[in-house]
């Protein structure tokens, strides 16, 4: 470049001119004392006429002899060196650690929230690693909680307030102020709000762990429109759970201390929500009592290779296999005889009858798994009972049975005296927060409901806890059932982690069917592109909560998440921006946020937690220091036993059957002429038979039967579910969905399933974890395989089709936007390359998800080059430097969609959920995501 | 460097801090006056960043290519040294750049330490203490000894992202005024980082 002095003098001659005007300080550069309460960008700022501080020579001399300099103090631990030339340089680097902070916070990287403790140097964090303090995850942190550096200091994290400039979708944006950002919004929401249709407003979660601040700022607006995720996870486990227990919807089997573990479709070494603290304990009741585990699954997860035993069975035969496994513990008379005749509300004759069609003959013909095996292993529970369990998750609860396979499985458990036991199947009434920890007052809850918080076709949906039914809201939009004014979306990505993609992205990108998208995220994912306004997230590592997951010691216990570091950018927590929003919306909104700041309020809702004796620290200042407390009790052990004390008993009535009434409410039940506790059901027993969930089906009043159980938070079905029946079984049953009957030879069941170093929607952008799984071709058994023609690596069409079943059972969905094809209704198709193993049943065929974004960041995207086309890709890591990419990103796909050019374990995947038809189950609404029909064709 | 004049040292902190403002935010209604037919336009005009046009047009239009340019979501050039010396946020250059905010009394919020806006905008403040430091050569020797290093340091990579940027942008005003700073720190870095 040659730079004539005429171009110097030019400068020199602007420089003098411009001189003036901005003597002083930085202009506009963000300065920390300066950052208002409410954020406000500084990007517009004029800093004219502030005056230097002047510059410390002395300083400079004394520290440039021995600078912080670039290069003399190794790398962040984000960069990876390895392989190239400067591998290990610096290694090991002994003064890394010297002087850091150690703050405990709690990981958000699964839904497991695992207790970690961050090192923080020179403001900024240098390592994660587990809190051997937090009761439940005991020290433990599996690799996404490891890649927690990644996340923070992602360069393509959201920092700034953006609002969109072209049409919606286009991926054009520009930065705007907090304070612009808030008075629009406040604006739009204060419409919605006066219009007389608060509920026209939604609130669309995906992980989240800060109900209190959400709860409090949708009840205080007046919304009950709060939609989630849950139905797309757990539902039918949950129902299951609630219709025997009523008072906790899950399950904690007690694995450290089981002699026998039954595990039907849970991955629990890999993705379970209690993953780590589960997984661990399953450990050591394998090693320490020499536990049994038994795994029955489709595919060969980590959790079934690292079984004693693993069983392949038919898709969605699980609850067929438990059935004829309580069919053997009856045969053999292996049963609890006490327990089943005290403790459940049916008798052993009763069961008898209900289990006598179901062999394990007839089980090994629907399932495939042999008679004898299902005999040997039922009669191997049963024995190691007491200190026997069942553990189930998505594996058998995501069918359209699914909540028949958990009633079924759950049974074993009741069938060999386990409920309740040491080293049983446990549960526990709390969350995992410690019920002494009280939020400060929250509003109200709105009274009126939408139809895509509440939809009436799903009887056990919203009864017990509020589950809702997640994957009906863009299908419900679409067809006009439900009008949205205004949508709030945060940490969530529905494009990806929803069933059909494509009708996801038409309503997201409608903006007759949302008026108004404000998206809250950490990253510019699928769901941000579809937004008006985009506000940047802070991490879990820069925010507050308190947190606590389901305890697997069965006593309840708080952690605390903690800012460890300046929050990046402009990014904020809704902690931080919720009040302001709300006092800009105004009409009493503001009286619900007394608190000065987030501390303030951090500080009344940890009060409760005791002194430490040792530090004498209390409340908040105790968690800081140690990141989690656990309630010195006793474990949730046969809480039916516990005695009703005398004081309850006072002026309480003892009906026929020995159910303790006071005040028209059931408190316990008299065993043995004392009074107990005994479950929290109506019948205060563990409820084989429930009349509840039949009368619910029905849309009968269960107001009696709710007083009873004394759970008067659960719902009878209000009365605009009229008209909207649906058939329970008051027992535990099981069907085969009819799509599955009798396949086609080139038809297969699909599964889904996650790796052990993802979560669904919000790992792939972390370069530690995609590196390791970044791609997700499908599983296909070789037999298979070979009746195909299909080998190893070969290309296939996958074709899916919408449930037939579900057109029976649930003719509401009104389905004739999809094609029809061969008398079933076409969902999608899809190219994707197949890996050939055994390790899959030889009429399924497996796709992980996490895989396949369009957006979420390059690393996600796994392209180091700008796509052609621009804006619909993420950003350009062609464009600057990462060590990481340039040299190690080696599973970008060169192949410009050449199949025959494709190498394997090369390129981004592919997004399972352009196949998999919204597919509720009629019962509880959870989506059936393991039980799609597809037909595959040779490429 | 060769002994400058006082005048010329002036004229460069405040060319220092004329692009420090520039890059580091976007342009507001008071610098699109400025540089359209304020005090600076005519000379702006000879580099070719006069604005001109309807204020509220230009300005949007700006604040868009300046996000698309740099602040994204999507497809941009961060401006930020960690993410080219690191791949991340939050490198060591932001220590480094730390140490020498505490040395020009500037506090600055983390994220933005190391943005290139407020490294140029630093080296401006030590040129134009430079400029009425002259007379004492010990302070003199001193500041351009600090001058020196903190180019080296946090100034000379700029060259990188303005090669990239330079590539990814198709606006007229960026554009130029990419082309006008590499032009500029290239005679700067012939000045600050020779063999002395």
């Amino acid at each position: 470049m040659n730079v004539s002095t005429s171009s110097r003098r030019r400068f020199l001659t602007l420089g003098l001119s411009a001189g003036a005007a901005l003597a002083g300080g930085l202009a506009g550069c963000g300065d920390s004392d300066e950052k208002s309460s409410t954020g406000e960008s500084k990007a517009n700022e004029d800093a004219v006429g502030r005056l230097p501080q002047g510059i410390d020579l002395e300083k400079w001399n004394r520290i440039k002899g021995t600078p912080y300099r670039l290069g003399s103090f190794g790398t962040m631990p984000g960069v990876c060196q390895l392989p190239g030339p400067q591998a290990k340089r610096n290694w090991p680097d002994r003064n890394k650690y010297r002087d850091v902070e150690k703050i405990p916070g709690m990981c958000q990287l699964c839904s497991t929230i695992c207790g970690i403790i961050g090192y923080v140097k020179d403001g900024r964090l240098i390592k994660v690693e587990g809190n051997p303090k937090d009761p439940n995850s005991r020290g433990h942190l599996c690799a996404r909680g490891q890649a927690a550096l990644n996340h923070l200091y992602h360069p393509e994290r959201l920092l700034y307030p953006l609002k969109r400039v072209g049409a919606r979708g286009e991926g054009k944006w520009k930065r705007i102020s907090w304070d612009d950002a808030l008075d629009e919004i406040a604006e739009k929401l204060k419409a919605v709000r006066d219009g007389g249709h608060p509920e026209e407003f939604a609130f669309h979660q995906g992980r989240q762990r800060s109900k209190d601040a959400l709860k409090r700022f949708l009840n205080a607006y007046g919304t009950g429109t709060q939609l989630s995720h849950r139905s797309l996870c757990s539902g039918n486990r949950r129902a299951a759970n609630l219709t025997y227990l009523w008072e906790s919807d899950w399950d904690l089997n007690d694995v450290e201390h089981s002699r026998y573990i039954l595990n039907f479709g849970s991955n629990a070494f890999e993705a379970h929500q209690g993953h780590v603290p589960f997984a661990n304990r399953i450990q050591n009741g394998r090693f320490r009592n020499g536990a049994k585990l038994v795994t029955f699954d489709v595919r060969l997860s980590n959790t079934a290779g690292g079984s004693d035993e693993w069983f392949a069975p038919f898709p969605g035969t699980d609850g067929a296999i438990a059935l004829a496994m309580g069919h053997a513990i009856l045969a053999e008379n292996r049963h609890d005889e006490a327990f089943l005749e005290t403790w459940t509300n049916v008798s052993v004759q009763e069961l008898r009858g209900l289990y006598k069609s179901y062999t394990p003959e007839w089980a090994e013909r629907v399932s495939g798994v042999p008679a004898a095996d299902i005999r040997r292993i039922a009669l191997e529970f049963a024995e190691a009972a007491p200190a026997a369990t069942t553990m189930c998750n998505r594996g058998s609860s995501a069918h359209m049975n699914g909540f028949y396979n958990d009633r079924a499985i759950n049974l074993l458990n009741a069938l060999v005296g386990s409920v309740g036991q040491k080293g049983g199947w446990c549960w526990s009434p709390w969350g995992g927060l410690d019920p002494i920890v009280k939020t400060p007052p929250m509003p109200p809850g709105a009274p009126k409901k939408s139809v895509l918080e509440d939809p009436p076709e799903y009887p056990l949906a919203n009864v017990w806890r509020r589950m809702r039914v997640g994957e009906i809201v863009y299908l419900y939009l679409l067809q006009g059932r439900a009008k949205l004014q205004a949508y709030m979306t945060y940490n969530l990505d529905s494009p990806l982690t929803w069933p059909e993609e494509s009708l996801t992205q038409q309503v997201l990108g409608d903006e007759k069917l949302i008026g108004y998208h404000v998206c809250i995220n950490a990253f510019y994912n699928e769901t941000a592109h579809y937004a008006d306004i985009v506000l940047p997230w802070t991490t879990y590592l820069e925010r507050w909560d308190l947190d606590a997951r389901a305890s697997y010691n069965l006593r309840p216990y708080v952690g605390l998440r903690t800012p460890m570091v300046e929050s990046l950018g402009e990014s904020k927590d809704v902690r931080e921006f919720f009040p302001e929003l709300a006092r800009r919306i105004g009409d009493g909104m503001e009286k619900w946020y007394p608190e000065n700041d987030v501390r303030e309020y951090m500080e009344k809702w940890a009060s409760t937690v005791p002194e430490n004796p040792e530090t004498g620290k209390q409340g908040l200042d105790r968690l800081l220091d140690e990141g989690a407390w656990e309630a010195d009790r006793e474990p949730f052990y046969q809480p039916f036993l516990q005695p009703v004390s005398e004081t309850d008993m006072r002026g309480a009535e003892v009906g026929e059957d020995g159910v303790i009434l006071k005040d028209g409410k059931g408190i316990g039940i008299m065993l043995d002429g004392k009074p107990v506790r005994g479950f929290r059901t109506p019948s205060r027993k563990f409820e084989i038979r429930s009349a509840f969930i039949q009368k619910i089906g029905r849309n009968e009043d269960c107001s009696e039967l709710i007083a009873r159980s004394g759970m008067t938070k659960t719902k009878s079905r209000p009365r605009e579910h009229q008209g909207h029946d649906v058939d329970i079984s008051d027992m535990p049953t099981w069907f085969l969905p009819r799509e599955m009957e009798n396949l086609r030879d080139n038809e297969l069941v699909m599964t889904s399933f996650k790796w052990n170093v993802h979560n669904h929607g919000r790992t792939m952008n972390l370069k530690w974890l995609a590196e390791i799984v970044h791609s997700n071709p499908a599983w296909l058994n070789p037999v298979t395989a070979g009746e195909l023609g299909l080998s190893d690596g070969d290309w296939i069409e996958l074709t899916s089709y919408y449930s037939t079943e579900l057109e029976h059972q649930s003719p509401h969905l009104k389905r004739d936007d999809l094609d029809e094809v061969d008398g079933r209704r076409k969902v999608s198709s899809m190219r994707v390359p197949i890996v050939t193993m055994q390790g899959i049943h030889p009429r399924a065929i497996a796709m992980s998800n996490s895989c396949g974004h369009s957006q979420y960041t390059s690393v996600a995207q796994a392209r180091r080059q700008p796509a052609e086309g621009g804006h619909l890709v993420g950003s350009d890591t062609g464009r600057f430097v990462d060590a990481d990419w340039e040299r190690n990103m080696w599973w970008e796909d060169t192949s410009g969609g050449d199949h025959g050019a494709w190498k394997p374990n090369t390129g981004n995947g592919w997004n399972q959920n352009r196949l998999m038809p919204i597919a509720p189950d009629p019962i509880s609404g959870q989506q059936s995501f393991h039980d799609t029909v597809v037909s595959v064709r040779k490429l | 460097m060769d002994v400058p004049n006082r005048e010329d040292l002036e004229g460069l902190a405040g060319f220092y801090r004329l692009l420090s403002r520039l890059w580091v935010a976007e342009i507001d209604e008071m610098w699109f006056e400025v540089l359209s037919e304020g005090s600076l336009a005519e000379a702006a005009e000879d580099l070719g960043l006069r604005l001109e046009g309807p204020p509220a047009e230009v300005i949007e239009q700006l604040a868009i290519e300046y996000c698309q340019l740099m602040i994204g979501p999507q497809g941009h050039v961060p401006p930020h040294q960690s993410v080219w010396s690191e791949g991340q946020f939050q490198g060591n250059p932001v220590v480094s750049m730390q140490q020498y905010l505490d040395v020009v009394g500037e506090q600055i919020d983390s994220t933005m330490r190391d943005h290139l806006g407020v490294q140029l905008g630093v080296m401006g403040m030590v040129v134009d203490e430079l400029s009425s430091s002259l007379e004492d050569d010990t302070r003199r020797n001193d500041l351009a000894e600090l001058a020196r290093s903190f180019f080296g340091d946090h100034v000379a990579w700029i060259d990188q992202f303005l090669v990239r940027a330079g590539e990814s942008t198709e606006s007229k005003f960026y554009g130029r005024l990419i082309a006008v700073t590499r032009e500029f720190l290239a005679e700067e870095c012939r000045e600050w980082l020779k063999e002395s």
